[in-house]
């Protein structure tokens, strides 16, 4: 396979809605996979199989069970786990919260704004380090809800 | 400026003027000038009254006193005020009105544990300062939420300048600096659910001495009645929330032409590491871009250091 043809097969791949794609020949080999932090629906079928640890959020759906639900930021920003430098986290994994409780702050343009629980849960993962960046959709949280 | 019985007196602190002189510069009659005097000292200003000699302004009348304070109409913000002598913070006390279901502009002469961005301290004494938060409707739209700190900025910045002439720059994203010094804080706390907002509150710290803005004695007579200048703070925050909506470019372009930050060397702790070099632009989100000797970063948090000398 020539290289405009590897360009066509990105561009149609691209446009489509399907989330990963692979190709194989006697000489060549392609694999296209989509890794945003955009929830990727889980495949009945999966394999299990991890190519690498790209993404955060696709690794946590090999181990996810089907109850478990993402917890998304609302807004571009740092993710604080904790009210203040030095003080207890919000949450920790294992906590059960209810409804309208604190998880964690995000913080952009000096807006400390507070993430609540939208049900009662309980954390089973946190996939975001304290004081990082995070994007629209970044899933911070993985919880059980009860 | 339409001067009013308080200024006259703030400005002759000490010394007696007589009703009538009062009257004659106000263009009022002397009865009118009682009237209005009586209404202050209702309001809480120690106002002392001597037959033949007139009103003299006793003490320093650096007090809030929500009496005095007209009530906008609006439509973001909260209307009714809640004030307490001493509270923890004006934050705490606002929540905690929300959470029992009233929206309240809260109010304190003073705060024990005033606080700023990431709970670092914001020294609140009693009479030093105005300090309040006002809670905004939750139905605000939570996709604009990251240009209310630089509109509150804004908002804050022109009501200085087109009422009181004082003239202030802006440190990005918020803070409002008068001749080199911090005048005015900003905290917005929210809380959402999803992607709805449950809570929005607009913290706002001044500093006054001596009823004028700190830093202006030298430069400004100009008397600052807490309670008046809260109301329209109130009055204009209100429109500028509305601004927002309609479109921020009239708010972006005041902030571009006072601020004290583009065009200067910065240094900022941000999440993805320390960035520093020259502040050049904010984008339409209010966003700051700084060019890194010719590698552009976008910085959404952080505390910008200013790294030339004071501004």
């Amino acid at each position: 396979m020539n290289i405009s043809n590897v360009k066509k097969l990105i561009k149609l791949f691209e446009q489509s809605n399907i989330t990963e794609l692979s190709y194989a020949d006697e000489e060549f080999k392609l694999t296209l996979k989509y890794t945003t932090t955009e929830e990727i629906p889980p495949k009945p079928d999966a394999t299990g199989k991890k190519s690498d640890d790209s993404a955060k959020s696709e690794s946590s759906h090999n181990e996810t069970e089907s109850n478990l639900k993402a917890i998304k930021s609302p807004m571009v920003g740092t993710f604080y786990r904790a009210p203040s430098p030095g003080a207890k986290p919000f949450v920790e994994v294992g906590k059960t919260v209810n409804k309208g409780d604190t998880l964690c702050i995000i913080e952009a343009m000096k807006i400390m704004n507070e993430i609540e629980a939208e049900f009662p849960c309980m954390i089973r993962k946190i996939n975001i380090e304290n004081a990082q960046k995070v994007e629209y959709g970044t899933v911070l949280f993985l919880v059980e809800p009860l | 400026m339409q001067k009013n019985i308080i200024d006259l007196l703030f400005e002759n602190r000490g010394i007696f003027i007589s009703g009538k002189q009062l009257a004659e510069i106000m263009n009022i009659s002397t009865v009118a000038v009682w009237k209005r005097i009586q209404r202050l000292i209702r309001e809480g200003y120690e106002i002392e009254a001597l037959r033949k000699k007139g009103y003299r302004l006793a003490s320093k009348p650096t007090r809030l006193w929500p009496s005095g304070y007209n009530i906008p109409e609006t439509k973001w913000l909260a209307k009714e005020i809640l004030f307490k002598r001493s509270v923890s913070s004006t934050m705490d006390l606002a929540k905690q009105a929300y959470k029992s279901g009233k929206n309240v502009i809260a109010l304190a002469r003073e705060q024990t544990a005033g606080r700023g961005r990431r709970k670092k301290v914001w020294l609140s004494e009693a009479d030093k300062g105005i300090y309040m938060t006002i809670v905004v409707r939750p139905d605000f739209p939570a996709k604009l939420l990251g240009l209310i700190n630089l509109a509150t900025s804004v908002v804050i910045s022109k009501l200085l300048k087109e009422h009181y002439g004082i003239f202030t720059k802006i440190k990005w994203p918020n803070d409002i600096f008068f001749n080199g010094k911090k005048i005015c804080g900003i905290l917005i706390e929210a809380e959402t659910e999803g992607s709805d907002l449950t809570y929005l509150a607009v913290g706002i710290g001044i500093d006054l001495y001596d009823n004028r803005i700190y830093g202006s004695l030298s430069e400004s007579k100009i008397y600052i009645n807490p309670m008046e200048f809260v109301s329209l703070i109130v009055k204009k925050l209100d429109i500028g929330f509305e601004n927002i909506i309609i479109g921020v470019d009239s708010l972006l372009s005041y902030w571009r032409l006072n601020n004290n930050t583009l065009g200067k060397r910065v240094a900022i702790n941000t999440p993805g590491g320390l960035v520093s070099g020259i502040a050049k632009e904010i984008d339409k989100n209010g966003y700051l871009i700084v060019d890194s000797d010719g590698k552009f970063s976008k910085v959404i948090s952080g505390e910008v250091i200013l790294k030339d000398a004071d501004e």
